[in-house]
């Protein structure tokens, strides 16, 4: 099978701009106290020119596609605008933008709302904005599994690849901040406001408290990366996704990844876990993770970015790339008592690990049943 | 090699008519589904025409989930019903394609809101919006329990649905695939294209001169996806195979297309090289047609510059002139339109239509339904952001 490399990582996150800063702070342990990303001024990626209308969400998602475009020299790599596509995992798109225009035509009337922010009512317009701004005339689609998306949406862009649709794609994910999600899943019970509480794995965890971020890689096959004369940060050996509640749905994704990518789970240097401090949600990736992978490291990202939803995925995977360059697991800060239910599991707790790190798992499941995993393994 | 895939079932749900026969029935008769609009108030809009579902008995759901929800349980049963299946059906794969999903809930909880302050707002309502629950909730429903996901595409959902659902049974993860598209009326919908001033005052009017806009709409189609292997071995009705499928970006502008029409063309090209066939295996378009000024001319240009001189020996037609614009569903009925048309022989035809355009230089299958052998459709669907798709059919010899 075509193998696919990664060429170009965008990241951005409440920790920071670019995949380096995150990964920096990740290692001495920041937490972040802001559901924002500080001092993000996306006319530094975007130019100054066109934005007016761009919701948070495009904001976010576009300039990480424009550092991973920049990273892989996708510019001078010598694709026409229909080799190249986008393509992305969201489930809320634009959603403070869609809530807001829908608001103020209930207050002011509907023809009062400006017809320039109707675009980004539907839910693939982030990923029309960057294919305007690549030219990537060609595909450009949104897939949506819930907090499962991003990596669901790396496992259809690997198909789509194979498949010689197209050439190279922008494949990532981003939620740009937003009161709507905040508020409106605080009230449900699904996510934290306060800003005490635990996280990840953690006794007493009464949930994920959200935050904005999101991450697009530059994904081509390996050999014309490579003839390009592009060193690929990592290739994607195997992705899994499957349907089906409990730990057994996501059992069966991340043994899908595994015999997708041809490893024993002996091979896993460590586990990107999708914990976020969900009472159910952790135990039930625990179980999974117990089950499949016993004796692999887990780290768990969210006890330092925070929950950003749909975007999640890929804000694990830039996480997974830059521990096999660097040879170090970020820990968990602040994990001072475990929930025995996850005794067995080898949390990386406190500091960061030093560790020959050759294969990542990276797991994303979303409460309604989708499981998405992706294996990121060092490059040759 | 590579799996083939037919259609051995349609459930459309459409304003013209719920089920295969009662859709079939009314395109072919070429039935006007708009009128005033009964889902809200329109007094305060320029506009107050659309083409609502009518005469729907809704299935009474766990959990009390939102109408796209709804509507696609709905088509999926027909879609089951007419492919002669009976649950369960266990692995079974499931791509759903919409725009605004469940966006009826997101406008009532403003309309609440606004009305009765945060607090009157039920804490479980805003969990049965983001778009993801509509395919979650329809394979619980089901218990399908194979690959599952919806494809949030706008406009173009339907075609890039049933492109997935080709593909998982093309590398055998599957077999059998319900793939559609699904759109319920939209307040925020029917605003933003107000505002456009996109919504044609009385009729929608494709490819017509005197074209004014879009009609907005609602419903869904689900179809069952099953490979040639499965649907022959259980004896099932065929009625047309998915041969090829192309996609493309103009990658231009947030709402207009592309003025020289490149995505368009790219898209059919693409569904013609994938299907292996020749610009002249083509006797039928199910053209994106909506209505407007700039999608048809643009759509039209695009079909007579790919079809060349056998652009004169294909009929195109909008349904969008009888069910109006429906949105994600739209190409997931204009799909279950073509494997009717193949299957059947007969072409609806593009109604309201009074004075040609010499911008649109297409048969557009005026007013009447037309008798004609249809080996080869192609279905045309584009969307916000420039999303161009193309799904062909064939007739399965």
């Amino acid at each position: 099978m075509t193998r696919i490399a990664i060429t170009g990582v965008g990241l951005l996150s409440t920790l920071g701009i670019g995949a380096n800063a995150v990964f920096a702070n990740m290692l001495e342990g920041r937490v972040t106290t802001s559901g924002e990303i500080p001092d993000f001024d996306a006319t530094a990626f975007l130019g100054d020119k066109g934005l007016r209308h761009f919701d948070r969400t495009a904001l976010v998602l576009s300039s990480a596609a424009r550092l991973a475009a920049e990273q892989s020299g996708l510019a001078s790599a010598g694709y026409a605008p229909e080799d190249i596509g986008v393509v992305v995992g969201s489930t809320h798109g634009s959603i403070q933008a869609i809530t807001e225009f829908d608001q103020e035509s209930v207050r002011e009337g509907p023809n009062y709302v400006n017809p320039q922010d109707f675009a980004n009512t539907v839910i693939s317009q982030p990923a029309s904005r960057v294919g305007v701004i690549f030219s990537a005339t060609g595909l450009n689609t949104t897939i949506a599994t819930g907090t499962a998306s991003a990596l669901d949406a790396i496992a259809y862009g690997l198909t789509m690849l194979r498949l010689g649709r197209v050439a190279t794609l922008l494949c990532g994910s981003a939620l740009g901040h937003s009161s709507e999600i905040e508020q409106s899943y605080a009230k449900a019970g699904r996510l934290q406001i306060s800003a005490n509480g635990v996280g990840p794995f953690a006794l007493g965890r009464k949930g994920p408290k959200f935050a904005e971020g999101g991450a697009v890689f530059v994904l081509e096959n390996e050999d014309k990366a490579r003839q390009r004369g592009s060193k690929p940060l990592a290739v994607i050996s195997g992705v899994g996704s499957f349907f089906g509640h409990g730990s057994a749905g996501l059992v069966r994704a991340m043994k899908e990844a595994l015999t997708q990518a041809g490893l024993t789970p002996e091979q896993i240097s460590c586990v990107v876990s999708f914990a976020s401090g969900s009472p159910g949600g952790d135990a039930q990736e625990g179980e999974a993770i117990s089950e499949v992978l016993p004796g692999a490291p887990v780290t768990a990202p969210k006890s330092q970015t925070r929950d950003c939803l749909e975007a999640s995925g890929a804000i694990h995977m830039a996480v997974s790339l830059l521990s096999i360059s660097s040879g170090k697991i970020p820990g968990i800060p602040k994990l001072e008592s475990i929930d025995p239910a996850f005794s067995k599991l080898d949390l990386v707790c406190g500091k960061a690990r030093d560790a020959s790190v050759k294969h990542v798992l990276v797991n994303a499941r979303d409460d309604s049943g989708h499981n998405a995993v992706v294996i990121v393994s060092a490059p040759e | 090699m590579r799996n083939r895939v037919v259609v051995t079932g349609v459930g459309p749900l459409t304003p013209i008519g719920i089920g295969r026969d009662a859709f079939w029935n009314a395109a072919v008769a070429g039935t006007d589904g708009s009128d005033e609009v009964q889902k809200f108030d329109t007094s305060i809009y320029r506009f107050h025409r659309a083409c609502e579902v009518k005469n729907f008995v809704a299935p009474k759901l766990e959990g009390d989930p939102g109408p796209a929800t709804v509507f696609a349980v709905a088509a999926t049963e027909l879609a089951l019903r007419d492919a002669g299946l009976d649950l369960p059906l266990g692995e079974v794969g499931l791509a759903i394609g919409t725009t605004g999903g469940e966006i009826p809930v997101l406008e009532h909880i403003n309309r609440v809101r606004f009305q009765n302050g945060e607090d009157a707002v039920d804490r479980d309502e805003f969990p049965k919006y983001p778009v993801h629950v509509i395919s979650t909730n329809v394979a619980r429903h089901f218990g399908f329990t194979g690959p599952n996901l919806v494809v949030p595409t706008a406009c173009a959902a339907g075609n890039y649905a049933i492109a997935i659902g080709r593909d998982w049974i093309q590398s055998g993860r599957v077999d059998r695939v319900l793939a559609g598209g699904v759109d319920p009326l939209s307040r925020v919908t029917f605003t933003g294209f107000g505002r456009m001033f996109a919504i044609a005052p009385d009729r929608c009017r494709p490819f017509d001169k005197n074209r004014k806009g879009i009609t907005p709409g609602e419903g869904a189609a689900m179809l069952v996806l099953e490979s040639l292997e499965l649907a022959k071995r259980r004896g099932a009705k065929i009625y047309a195979e998915v041969v090829g499928c192309g996609f493309s970006c103009d990658a231009y502008h947030p709402t207009m297309p592309h003025p020289d029409g490149m995505g368009a063309r790219l898209a059919m090209e693409r569904a013609l090289h994938d299907a292996g066939l020749s610009l002249e295996t083509v006797d039928y378009v199910s053209a994106h047609g909506t209505g407007t000024p700039a999608n048809d001319k643009i759509e039209a240009n695009a079909i007579c510059t790919v079809m060349g001189d056998h652009a004169a020996k294909v009929a195109v037609n909008s349904i969008k002139s009888m069910i109006g614009h429906t949105m994600g569903a739209a190409s997931a009925i204009e799909a279950v339109a073509c494997a009717l048309a193949i299957d059947t022989e007969v072409i609806p035809p593009t109604i309201n239509h009074e004075t040609p355009d010499p911008e649109c230089n297409l048969d557009v299958v005026p007013n009447k339904a037309r008798n004609k052998r249809v080996s080869v459709a192609l279905n045309n669907a584009y969307a916000f952001g420039g999303n161009n798709s193309c799904v062909a059919f064939a007739k399965v010899a």
